[in-house]
C-alpha cells in the first residue's frame, strides 16, 4: 500500500515538475458542437489503463517490490518477457516472428512505466474528445490506430534497434496534428508552474495600476497552435537528430511523435463531411 | 427650343389660364432642364394632386433650398391638407387649380427623371465653400463655418460632409434645434442618403418624439440606399420595444429584397432564437454563414450542434473520401504483412486492396452516404416527406441538426443489402492484405484455419 502511495505522489511530483519547462495540456476549453460522448476516447483509456495496471504493473511492481535477487531477476525476466513479444520491434515485423505485425497495434496499448502512462493519458483526454467529435466514433478509432501504426513504422524503418517501441504517444500525436490542423484557433487549459512566479508578479504590477483583468494561477489558457507548436519544436530537433545518427536520443521515442504528427494531414479522410465542407469553407468547426 | 424659352411660354400660357399647354409647356422644359427649381414650382401650380404638387415643390427645394415661394406653398400645403382641402386663392398661386383642373399629367415621369446627382455648377461651387468651412473651424471661428456648411446645403440639401459637419457643430453650441432643422430639411427633400434617416431618428429618439422616428424608420427601410446593418438596427429595435410583429414583418421585407444580407439573415435568426425556435433560427444562421465568412454567424452556429446540408449529403466525392481512409488504412496493413517490403506485396494482396475499395465504397453507401447523386435516384430512392425545415438527429455519436432534404435516400433493403456485402468484402480484405500475420496470431493460439 505504501509503495502504491509512493509511486502515486512520484508520479504527481514528476508530472509538476514537467511543468516547470512545458505547459501540460489539460482540458479542451471549447464546447463540443456535436455532443456526442466520446466512447472512443473512454475506450481508449480503460484498455490502456487496463493493459498496463491489470496485466503489465503487477510483475514491474514485483521487480519493485522483490527482496531478494533471484525474486527480482524473475520478475524482470517476465517484464521483459511481455515487451520483447508484444512491443513493436522492426525484427518482428520483418522476420515475421511472434505476433509479427501485431506488434504495430499491441505495442500501442503497453507502457514503459505508470507516469508513461498517465502523462499519455492526460494527452489523450486532452485532446482526443474533440478529435473524436469531428470525426464520430469509429472513423477516430480507425484514424488513432493508422496514426499510431504510421508512428510505430517510421521507428523501425529510420532507427537501427532491436529495442521494441511502447506507448500510446505516436497516436496520441496523431490526435495532437489533427487538433492543430482542424482547431489552431481553439485555446487550451494547461498547467504550467513554470510561469506561476512571473505571473504572480505581472499580476501585482497590473493591480498596483488598479487593474483587474488578469489573474494568477498554475492554470492558463492558451493558443493550441502555441501549444502544439511547441510540442512539434521539441519533437522534431530530436527526430533529425535519430534520423541522421539512426540511433535513439534519449529514452523517448521523439521519431514516433513526430510521424504521428505527420500522419495527421489524414485527418480529411476522416473527419464528418459536414465538418470538412465547413473547413474547406473556411468557416467555424 | 432651349428649357427657358419653353419654361416663359408656359408660364404665359398659365397666366393666360390655359392651363393644360401650360403643363405640357413646362413639363417639356423640366425634361430639357430637370435642374431648374422654378420650373418644378410652376408645375406645382398646375398640379390638383395636393401629393404630387408637394412631391414638385420638395423637388424645387433639393435643387434650391432657399426657393422662398415653394416654401411657402409647401407650408401652405401642408396647412391645407390639415384644414382645408383646396388650396386658396391667397397662397400665391395666380389660379384657383380646382376650377381649371387639367387632366392629370404623371408628374411621377418627371420625378424619376430627376433621381440626379446635384448639377455639375454646384458640385464646383461646393468644393471651395467646404475647405473655407474647414478653414474657419481650425481658426475658431465655428459660426462662420457653419455659415458655409449651411452655404453648401443651399446648394445640395443632403451634402454628407456639410450636413454631419453643420449638425454636430450646432447641437455642440447649443443649437439642437436648428441641427434637427438641417436635418428635417433634407428628409422632406426626399434624400437618398441613408445617414440623413439615421441622424434624424437619433435626434428624433432623443426628443422622444416616437411618431417621428417611426415614419424615419419606415422611410430608411423602404431606400435601396440603406444598408443591411442599418435595417437590422431597426428590427433589433422594434424586438427590443416589444413590437415583434412590427419586427418580423420589417425584417422579412427586407430579406425579400436582399436575400443575400447576411446582417439581415442574422437578425432575423436572432429573432426567431428569442422566441425560442432554435430550429428555424439555425437555418438562417447557417444560410448567412454559407454565404461568405462571418464570424456572428459562426459564433452564433457555434453554440448549437452543426447542420447537415443536402450539399454534403448527396456529394459522391465525400463518400469516396471516407471509401480512401478506410483503403489507407488496408493498403497500411498490407505493407507491414509484406514485411514493410512493396515489392513482396504479391497479387493477393494487391486484390485485397481492391476488394476494400469495393467494400469501402458500399459500407459507407450503406451508413453514412445513402444520398449520393445520382446513385440513391437510380437504385429506387425515395424523398423523404418535409416536415419542417430542419429537424434535430440524436443518435449515438452524432448530434446534428438537419435540414428537410430533397435528395432521394436509398432504401433500407438496398442499405442492409450494400452494408451486408461490403463488409464481406472488407473483411476478405483484410483476410487477403494482413493473412500473415492473422495466421501467426492463429498458430500462437492453436487454431487451425
Amino acid at each position: 500500500m505504501f509503495t502504491l502511495l509512493f509511486i502515486f505522489l512520484y508520479i504527481l511530483l514528476s508530472l509538476v515538475l514537467s511543468t516547470l519547462v512545458m505547459p501540460l495540456p489539460i482540458n479542451d476549453d471549447g464546447a463540443m458542437r456535436y455532443g456526442a460522448m466520446p466512447w472512443a476516447t473512454i475506450i481508449l483509456l480503460i484498455v490502456n489503463v487496463a493493459v498496463f495496471t491489470l496485466w503489465q504493473a503487477p510483475d514491474i511492481l514485483r521487480y519493485i517490490q522483490a527482496t531478494t535477487t533471484a525474486a527480482e531477476n524473475a520478475a524482470l525476466v517476465d517484464v521483459e518477457a511481455k515487451f520483447d513479444f508484444y512491443s513493436s520491434a522492426a525484427a518482428t515485423v520483418r522476420d515475421a516472428t511472434g505476433i509479427g505485425a501485431w506488434v504495430t497495434f499491441t505495442g500501442m496499448f503497453m507502457h514503459g512505466s505508470f507516469s508513461h502512462l498517465v502523462g499519455n493519458m492526460i494527452f489523450l483526454w486532452a485532446f482526443g474528445r474533440r478529435v473524436e467529435d469531428a470525426c464520430g466514433t469509429w472513423r477516430f478509432l480507425l484514424f488513432y490506430v493508422f496514426a499510431g501504426m504510421v508512428s510505430k513504422v517510421a521507428y523501425y524503418t529510420l532507427v537501427d534497434s532491436d529495442v521494441g517501441s511502447v506507448g500510446a504517444s505516436g497516436a496520441i500525436s496523431g490526435l495532437m496534428g489533427a487538433y492543430m490542423i482542424l482547431f489552431p484557433g481553439q485555446r487550451i487549459r494547461c498547467l504550467w508552474v513554470g510561469l506561476a512566479p512571473f505571473r504572480w508578479i505581472f499580476v501585482a504590477i497590473t493591480r498596483v495600476f488598479g487593474s483587474d483583468r488578469f489573474t494568477n494561477g498554475f492554470f492558463i489558457s492558451l493558443p493550441a497552435i502555441l501549444v502544439l507548436i511547441a510540442y512539434l519544436g521539441t519533437d522534431l530537433f530530436a527526430t533529425v537528430e535519430t534520423a541522421r545518427t539512426r540511433e535513439m536520443v534519449g529514452t523517448t521515442n521523439y521519431i514516433a511523435h513526430a510521424f504521428g504528427f505527420f500522419a495527421a494531414i489524414s485527418i480529411f479522410l476522416y473527419v464528418r463531411k459536414d465538418l470538412l465542407a465547413r473547413y474547406l469553407a473556411g468557416r467555424r468547426l | 427650343m432651349d428649357a427657358t424659352a419653353l419654361l416663359k411660354q408656359g408660364v404665359r400660357a398659365i397666366q393666360q389660364k390655359n392651363v393644360p399647354d401650360g403643363r405640357t409647356l413646362i413639363k417639356q422644359s423640366i425634361k430639357e432642364d430637370p435642374y431648374n427649381d422654378v420650373a418644378w414650382v410652376w408645375l406645382a401650380r398646375t398640379e390638383p394632386d395636393p401629393r404630387r404638387r408637394q412631391q414638385c415643390l420638395q423637388r424645387a427645394l433639393k435643387i434650391n433650398p432657399a426657393n422662398v415661394q415653394a416654401h411657402k406653398m409647401l407650408a401652405q400645403i401642408r396647412v391645407a391638407t390639415q384644414e382645408m382641402p383646396v388650396i386658396k386663392g391667397d397662397t400665391g398661386a395666380l389660379f384657383d387649380v380646382k376650377k381649371v383642373a387639367p387632366t392629370p399629367i404623371d408628374t411621377q415621369e418627371l420625378l424619376a427623371v430627376n433621381t440626379l446627382p446635384p448639377p455639375p455648377s454646384n458640385t464646383r461651387r461646393i468644393a471651395p465653400l467646404l475647405r473655407e468651412a474647414q478653414q474657419l473651424v481650425k481658426d475658431k471661428n465655428y459660426e462662420g463655418a457653419i455659415e458655409k456648411w449651411v452655404e453648401v446645403l443651399a446648394l445640395e440639401v443632403d451634402h454628407e460632409e456639410a450636413l454631419q459637419e453643420a449638425t454636430a457643430m450646432l447641437d455642440k453650441m447649443g443649437f439642437r434645434e436648428d441641427a434637427r432643422e438641417l436635418l428635417q430639411r433634407a428628409v422632406e427633400a426626399d434624400s437618398r442618403k441613408p445617414f440623413v434617416y439615421t441622424q434624424a431618428i437619433d435626434y428624433a429618439m432623443k426628443d422622444q418624439d416616437f411618431r417621428v422616428v417611426d415614419d424615419l424608420r419606415e422611410r430608411l427601410v423602404r431606400l435601396p440606399e440603406a444598408d443591411d446593418e442599418a435595417i437590422a438596427k431597426i428590427v433589433l429595435a422594434y424586438r427590443y420595444e416589444m413590437r415583434t410583429e412590427l419586427a418580423y414583418e420589417t425584417a422579412q421585407n427586407a430579406l425579400k429584397e436582399r436575400p443575400k444580407s447576411q446582417p439581415l439573415l442574422i437578425v432575423m435568426g436572432d429573432l426567431l432564437r428569442r422566441d425560442d425556435k432554435i430550429l428555424e433560427a439555425m437555418s438562417y444562421y447557417n444560410r448567412a454563414g454559407q454565404l461568405g465568412k462571418n464570424k456572428e454567424a459562426e459564433a452564433r452556429l457555434a453554440k448549437f450542434p452543426p447542420i447537415l446540408s443536402d450539399r454534403e449529403r448527396s456529394s459522391v466525392w465525400m463518400a469516396w473520401r471516407e471509401v480512401a481512409g478506410i483503403v489507407i488504412f488496408i493498403l497500411f496493413l498490407a505493407w507491414q504483412d509484406a514485411r514493410l517490403n512493396f515489392m513482396e506485396m504479391g497479387a493477393m494482396r494487391w486484390l485485397g486492396v481492391v476488394l476494400s475499395l469495393i467494400g469501402g465504397y458500399l459500407l459507407i453507401t450503406a451508413t453514412s452516404s445513402p444520398q449520393q447523386k445520382p446513385l440513391a435516384g437510380a437504385l429506387g430512392g425515395h424523398i423523404p416527406p418535409l416536415k419542417n425545415d430542419a429537424v434535430l438527429v440524436q443518435r449515438p455519436g452524432v448530434a446534428a441538426l438537419q435540414e428537410a432534404t430533397r435528395i432521394p435516400l436509398l432504401g433500407a433493403p438496398v442499405r442492409l443489402l450494400f452494408g451486408v456485402i461490403g463488409l464481406g468484402l472488407l473483411g476478405a480484405a483484410v483476410w487477403l492484405t494482413f493473412g500473415s500475420t492473422i495466421q501467426l496470431l492463429l498458430d500462437l493460439l492453436g487454431v487451425s484455419v
